[in-house]
């Protein structure tokens, strides 16, 4: 009696435990700092994920390593899918510059969820009407133009179709740190114009510090619609988007990646969710999951390879 | 001047809101004791508490998290008087005087020094942020890659002079603290390394960990060897009425040591990633070169105390400086305060007094307030504050340890922190016994990859060129300046060699 109870017990434990995921909190690991732009979005999905399914999202911030510290520690994760990583191109420019070991293939990719574009800036008193006039000077001038990128980062791998372009006549400056670092030397004269996202910028766009030379995504953004693409100024080449994505430690079960992937869905068709998503982190909402997700993966990734052979950052 | 105004008539209708009031209340003294634990610290503090500001109105939450601020930057001198152990990186150098003074006895006159000395600093920020806030943020862009060199080059040697006794242990704790800087991913080029391959150390030795380690640990065992039942004694009653009156009337005496180490500190505060821990190592070098009697410096004296207690708690209103004028965090705290913000939907920089110019005179108010209700808090619970570290140490010292243990992991959520704590702890404790100090360590792991970082984003920008460092006005003037330090030290050196004859 007492057996067959015991069993049943666990029978009815097991079947729970795989139909009712989440049963507790899910850590949502952001590798970058409280406050900054990946965290500032997840925090709202996290929020409406909480309204419409009542699961709470633990979001954790485990910086350094520009993104990697906190990757790694979902990589050694249990794959239980308790433990998710907040993550976007990062994952391939610090596995093609060394700085990562691991790339997308080595986690689950669950979905995307939102896309951010990017921006190179200015400042106001520069002769350069868009990117095309900056990188003629450039050509014209060797040596004299400070472009601004942190090495190694996504913003490295931006500017380097624009040193080609310019047949390397700027000067590569380097940051150390990310976007708002970028923004103070641009202000202060000690570079000239970098790739910055579009959140970092909008605020010095809209108050006059900063002048927009492009924007680097396919289409033009909805939030700076007067501000041409790279692609129209004829840099084929330089489409760079920041795409927040969910991954979960290999092996995790596909249940559950389903689950987990169909709740992100969902949320992102609230209005409320992508008005909030547009005012305080200047993001479109872009879902993609399964087979589309994984051929977009593979595309980003050999491009990141590409630019990182072209530019000498990895043999 | 109208800014002024405006922050005495809508920020202070706001803060005195009864709800908002009490918000700052607690603010302030969750901040206190979080910076007088050691190991916990205002960064912590903000950020545990940024959840409980989501369901918060905006203005609310500012006040909470800015009081938070402030009391975890000031609390730190309660540990570092009665136990020896600096509560916050921004307090190494508190220990220094405020700890044998209060050995001597004189606890209730050293904790009193700390208070008001915290107030000084915290106060004159605040007038400091509200009436100059966008003119000196913008003067500090002027600030790049090589002034910031030059500057770490003269924060060298400003604080050399604190480095007495025997030079060839100075340079080798240098050249570790240097070598441990190094350790994990480059500043440029993000390659590793001296990781030795394991990933833990791609992301570096964190300064939280490894100061705790030092400076900490070794006090908590030297305490556990010793034969006394408890580290602060029972009969410490707190401070007297006539010692708070004998502290400010030092502090009026003193009054040019405390407005150099308020510049000092406020203006380090303003420059971005520089922070609290190096404005107090600073100040108090500067403080002990420029004085009559270097040689008494560490021995007990209000001068330390008030050199490393102003510049600290001034550094906090520099650093708002540049996150409410063009949103950049000045250190750790500000960049939890800016998610702060961030989560609210509002962004600090330029468009923020045109767009919520209530919750910037709001955030100017609570500073204000905050100070206020600090020195408050401090009078009113030193008492307690001292009845709980006066516990016998069988309780006090695990807690402490465990507290450590909990800041380290809260730092990045990570247990290899724990370990570096620990590991470090144990190197501390042997460094203690060899007689070999832990300071040129510090110093070297704070200053170092400042002047790395910069030097080498100065070199990229100027295509190889070393020229700027003497060519930009800036950074020659502070090549200068250290110049200048460098020689009154030897002059102190020779002058102190020549008395003792």
């Amino acid at each position: 009696m007492g057996k067959r109870f015991f069993v049943m017990l666990l029978t009815l434990f097991v079947i729970v435990s795989f139909a009712a995921y989440p049963t507790g909190p899910i850590k949502v690991v952001v590798p970058y700092a409280a406050g900054g732009a990946s965290d500032v979005q997840v925090r709202i999905i996290a929020k409406y994920v909480k309204q419409l399914f009542g699961w709470d999202f633990a979001v954790v911030n485990i910086t350094g390593g520009g993104g990697s510290t906190g990757a790694r520690e979902v990589l050694k994760a249990k794959p239980d899918g308790y433990t998710v990583l907040w993550y976007h191109q990062s994952i391939f420019s610090n596995f093609h510059v060394g700085t990562a070991e691991f790339n997308y293939y080595d986690f689950t990719p669950v979905c995307i969820a939102t896309r951010g574009n990017r921006v190179v800036v200015t400042r106001p008193d520069t002769p350069w009407k868009n990117l095309k006039d900056a990188i003629e000077d450039a050509k014209k001038n060797p040596g004299k133009i400070r472009l601004g990128a942190e090495i190694g980062a996504t913003s490295h791998f931006q500017v380097i179709p624009m040193q080609m372009a310019a047949n390397n006549g700027f000067i590569l400056a380097a940051s150390s740190g990310g976007d708002m670092d970028r923004i103070t030397k641009i202000l202060g004269g000690h570079m000239d114009l970098s790739p910055i996202a579009l959140s970092a910028a909008v605020p010095f766009l809209k108050s006059g510090e900063l002048k927009a030379l492009a924007v680097l995504s396919p289409e033009r953004d909805p939030f700076l619609p007067d501000v041409p693409t790279a692609k129209e100024l004829g840099l084929e080449e330089l489409v760079f988007t920041q795409d927040q994505m969910f991954f979960m430690p290999k092996g995790t079960p596909e249940e559950i990646v389903k689950t987990f992937a169909n709740a992100i869905k969902q949320v992102l068709q609230l209005k409320e969710c992508v008005d909030e998503l547009a005012e305080k982190a200047f993001v479109i909402p872009m879902y993609m999951d399964g087979e589309e997700m994984l051929n977009f993966l593979k595309w980003e990734d050999e491009r990141f390879d590409r630019f990182a052979r072209a530019a000498g950052l990895k043999k | 001047m109208e800014v002024l105004v405006q922050t005495v008539t809508v920020g202070f209708s706001q803060i005195f809101q009864p709800i908002n009031l009490l918000l700052l209340f607690v603010g302030v003294l969750w901040g206190m004791i979080f910076g007088a634990i050691p190991g916990l610290t205002a960064t912590m503090g903000v950020a545990l508490a940024i959840p409980f500001t989501f369901s918060m109105k905006p203005i609310s939450g500012l006040v909470l998290l800015t009081g938070i601020y402030i009391g975890g930057v000031s609390g730190g001198f309660i540990s570092a008087t009665l136990l020896n152990m600096p509560g916050t990186p921004s307090s190494i150098t508190t220990c220094f005087d405020a700890y044998p003074m209060s050995k001597q006895g004189k606890s209730g006159l050293a904790l009193a020094l700390g208070l008001f000395s915290s107030f000084f600093g915290g106060m004159l920020g605040v007038f400091f942020l509200i009436s100059l806030a966008s003119m000196i943020a913008r003067a500090a862009l002027k600030f790049g890659p090589f002034e910031y060199f030059s500057l770490a080059v003269m924060a060298f040697v400003a604080v050399s002079s604190m480095l007495g006794g025997n030079i060839l242990k100075n340079l080798i704790g240098i050249a570790l603290g240097l070598i441990l800087s190094c350790i994990g991913a480059d500043p440029i080029t993000s390659i590793p390394r001296l990781t030795f391959r394991f990933t833990e150390l791609q992301s570096g030795i964190a300064l939280l960990p490894l100061l705790v380690g030092l400076f900490c640990i070794p006090e908590i065992i030297a305490d556990i060897e010793s034969e006394a039942e408890r580290i602060v004694p029972e009969e410490s009653r707190g401070m007297k009425l006539s010692e708070v009156f004998q502290a400010t009337k030092i502090l009026f005496k003193q009054i040019g040591n405390a407005l150099r180490s308020f510049a000092i500190g406020f203006i380090i505060g303003v420059f971005p990633g520089i922070g609290g821990a190096t404005a107090n190592i600073i100040s108090y070098g500067v403080a002990r070169s420029s004085s009559k009697y270097p040689e008494k410096f560490g021995t007990g004296i209000p001068d330390g105390i008030i050199a490393s207690e102003v510049s600290n708690n001034a550094s906090v209103g520099g650093a708002m400086v540049p996150l409410l004028a063009l949103g950049i965090p000045g250190d750790a705290v500000t960049a939890i305060l800016l998610g702060g913000f961030m989560i609210h939907g509002i962004n600090p920089g330029p468009l923020m007094f045109k767009y919520n110019p209530d919750l910037v005179f709001g955030v100017y108010a609570a500073q204000f307030w905050g100070n206020i209700v600090m020195l408050l808090l401090g009078i009113l619970l030193m008492k307690f504050y001292i009845y709980s570290l006066s516990f016998p140490k069988q309780y006090l010292l695990p807690l402490i340890t465990v507290c450590a243990a909990v800041g380290a992991f809260g730092l990045n959520n990570r247990i290899f922190d724990i370990w570096v704590m620990l590991i470090f702890g144990v190197v501390g404790y042997v460094l203690k016994k060899l007689d070999f100090p832990v300071l040129p360590i510090i110093i070297a792991f704070v200053l170092g990859p400042i002047a790395e970082s910069n030097l080498r984003q100065g070199l990229t920008a100027s295509a190889g060129s070393f020229a700027p460092i003497f060519t930009r006005p800036l950074s020659l003037t502070l090549l200068i300046l250290a110049a200048f330090l460098f020689v009154l030290g030897r002059v102190l050196v020779k002058k102190g060699e020549s008395s003792k004859c």
